[in-house]
């Protein structure tokens, strides 16, 4: 700290609480957030909405253009392009919530608790990330999904599953930052038990790098659906982007009618964006706030 | 009337390589209202010996002698129930680094109410008061805006005086301070001493400083302990530590002090090798290796603390004593 923040610290008032953090997060946060927000609401409210029935075909002619009314177009069998998209955001976004709350759900704790405990604890866990990390995902995903069935429920898990190691080792290496820290200590010597320690001391500075991965995980998750949509595998039955993308991504339709496939690569697209830079501006307002210390 | 009284003190840690003995043997004591200064290089067990003191060593550091506080309690045997309210209430500590002594996402006032409240089941409101309280004691203006603010909005040495302020909080009767200001600026270095002096007068409290800076204790403590290599070197009231200096450790230490008075070019006298490697159990004076004085003597047994002839008050560990020496004639 230099003489200058001495001064005005001590001045006081002129500058009562810097600029609010809805300021310093920008413009391009909350554009994100409410392009996020909309899409969300969009996915929630599908069944009320006036929209065309996203299964029945024949509501424009094959491959027809965007034009009001049927603004993405029409797909192979004339189905609602725009209809699809939305309904199909529920299953993509429904996918990639669940999996990263697993994730943070097992990985977090676990990790929280290896970074503050060490030992052979420690170790068992670090070790069980490493092997996760090693693990070839698609094997993984393919494994889960064709044994247990494909449904909302096991392509989240076996998405979750993936996202337990990096979340987890997130977690570890925030928590090693500040238990050493001598607040801890002090707390410590005060009485407090390593439960509220863990509760009220680390938690609420580990939660907030973990908040911006969650945005960021988020968007992978959504992504990797896609991908498992693709190679067939991912939910069964429903919409999805993924699928929709997997079925307009021929060569022939691709080149005949892009429109098809580019209105829900482009939704995806965006919305993963914005998970992204959302949680990217998390991360470096509020790392901005560590280095300041 | 000593407040506390290490005796005998000694940690040794149990290593997959060994053990380390970090504080070999420590005694020293603190009166009521005292100001205790440990002095030593990295490495001398200063830090080490607050932290047994505070329990705050890993459980692979065993333990012996004993610490006495108020004649009475024996800090090593505490009770379940006594250690609950004796840690934060009797004994407070000050630490290094204010940049890490404040949990960065929690308000000053969240902080400073913890303690009370758990200690002194404080309510909110009158937690809160007595922070303001606690603020103004430390002379941070504007106390109870600050209760709002996060540690980031402060400087170093502000938030220092909150850490100090923490301290304070259920008026404990020693402070112990580890190396306080060395992680700030010079000048808000002396701020904050002349404040921990301030309060130790005003609130009758008894304070432990501890530094590697001869310069810091110098006016500030009633009395010295030059430690080195887990050891006592030399124990005395301040003033005799520099009037009368009789182990050549401190003397050396002494001619590393830069001084405004020194003439232009004069060479500071840094005191050649490095501290003893704390894995081999000492047989020998610690210092014995960088010591200019050192004979076969030196390297042949641990030299006993004794007291200089004149003086009850007056203690060091050393063969070769610096004024016992020079009184008698000169050494060797």
């Amino acid at each position: 700290m230099d003489s200058s923040v001495e001064e005005t610290t001590l001045a006081e008032d002129s500058n009562p609480e810097a600029p609010s953090i809805v300021k310093q997060l920008g413009f391009g946060f909350w554009f994100s957030v409410g392009f996020i927000s909309i899409v969300v609401l969009l996915a929630i409210l599908a069944p009320v909405l006036p929209l065309n029935k996203p299964t029945s075909i024949g509501v424009g002619t094959q491959f027809e253009t965007p034009r009001p009314g049927l603004w993405f177009g029409a797909d192979s069998n004339g189905r609602d392009v725009f209809s699809l998209t939305i309904w199909g955001s529920r299953i993509s976004l429904l996918v990639g919530f669940i999996a990263i709350v697993i994730g943070f759900a097992v990985g977090g704790p676990l990790g929280i608790l290896a970074g503050y405990f060490r030992g052979t604890f420690d170790k068992v866990i670090s070790f069980s990330f490493i092997t996760l990390l090693s693990f070839p995902a698609l094997i993984l995903a393919i494994l889960i999904t064709t044994l247990l069935g494909q449904t909302v429920l096991w392509v989240s898990v076996s998405l979750g599953i993936l996202a337990v190691a990096p979340v987890g080792r997130l977690a570890r290496a925030q928590t090693l930052v500040f238990a050493e820290r001598d607040f801890v200590t002090a707390a410590r010597i005060l009485g407090a038990k390593d439960s509220r320690i863990i509760i009220k001391e680390l938690l609420p500075n580990v939660i907030i790098p973990m908040s911006a991965l969650a945005l960021l995980g988020m968007g992978i998750a959504i992504v990797a659906e896609g991908t498992l949509a693709f190679l067939g595998i991912s939910v069964a039955g429903g919409e999805s982007w993924g699928k929709q993308i997997a079925a307009a991504g021929t060569s022939r339709v691709l080149r005949d009618a892009p429109h098809v496939a580019l209105f829900p690569i482009g939704v995806l697209f965006f919305t993963v964006l914005c998970l992204n830079y959302a949680g990217d501006r998390i991360r470096e307002v509020f790392d901005a706030k560590e280095l300041a210390l | 009337m000593a407040l506390l009284t290490v005796d005998e003190l000694a940690v040794t840690f149990n290593t997959p390589t060994g053990p380390v003995y970090a504080v070999p043997n420590v005694s020293f004591s603190v009166d009521r209202g005292q100001a205790l200064g440990i002095v030593g290089e990295s490495g001398s067990g200063k830090s080490v010996t607050v932290k047994s003191l505070m329990g705050l060593l890993p459980r692979t550091a065993t333990i012996t002698g004993s610490a006495v506080y108020d004649n009475d309690l024996d800090m090593f045997n505490l009770s379940k129930g006594r250690s609950k309210h004796f840690y934060g209430v009797d004994i407070a500590m000050v630490f290094q680094n204010p940049m890490t002594s404040l949990n960065p996402v929690k308000r000053i006032g969240e902080q400073l109410a913890e303690g009370m409240r758990f200690h002194r089941g404080l309510s909110r409101s009158a937690a809160r008061s007595r922070a303001v309280e606690l603020l103004d004691l430390v002379r941070i203006p504007d106390a109870r805006s600050r209760l709002r603010q996060y540690p980031h909005e402060l400087s170093g040495g502000m938030r220092q005086r909150v850490v100090i302020a923490m301290a304070l909080a259920n008026d404990p009767a020693l402070l112990i301070a580890d190396e306080p200001t060395t992680a700030l600026d010079v000048t808000v270095q002396r701020d904050i001493l002349d404040l921990l002096d301030s309060l130790r007068r005003d609130l009758d409290m008894a304070l432990v400083l501890i530094t590697h800076d001869l310069g810091v204790v110098r006016d500030r403590t009633d009395k010295l302990v030059v430690m080195y290599g887990g050891r006592v070197m030399e124990a005395a009231p301040t003033r005799e530590v520099f009037a009368d200096t009789e182990h050549p450790y401190t003397e050396a230490l002494q001619a590393a002090i830069p001084s405004m008075s020194m003439p232009r070019g004069t060479r500071l006298d840094p005191i050649p090798g490095s501290p003893p490697d704390l894995a081999i159990k000492q047989t020998h004076c610690p210092f014995a290796p960088r010591c200019n004085y050192a004979t076969e003597i030196c390297w042949s047994a641990v030299p006993a603390i004794e007291f200089t002839p004149d003086s009850s008050t007056h203690q060091f560990g050393c063969f070769h004593p610096r004024g016992v020496a020079a009184a008698s004639g000169g050494d060797e």
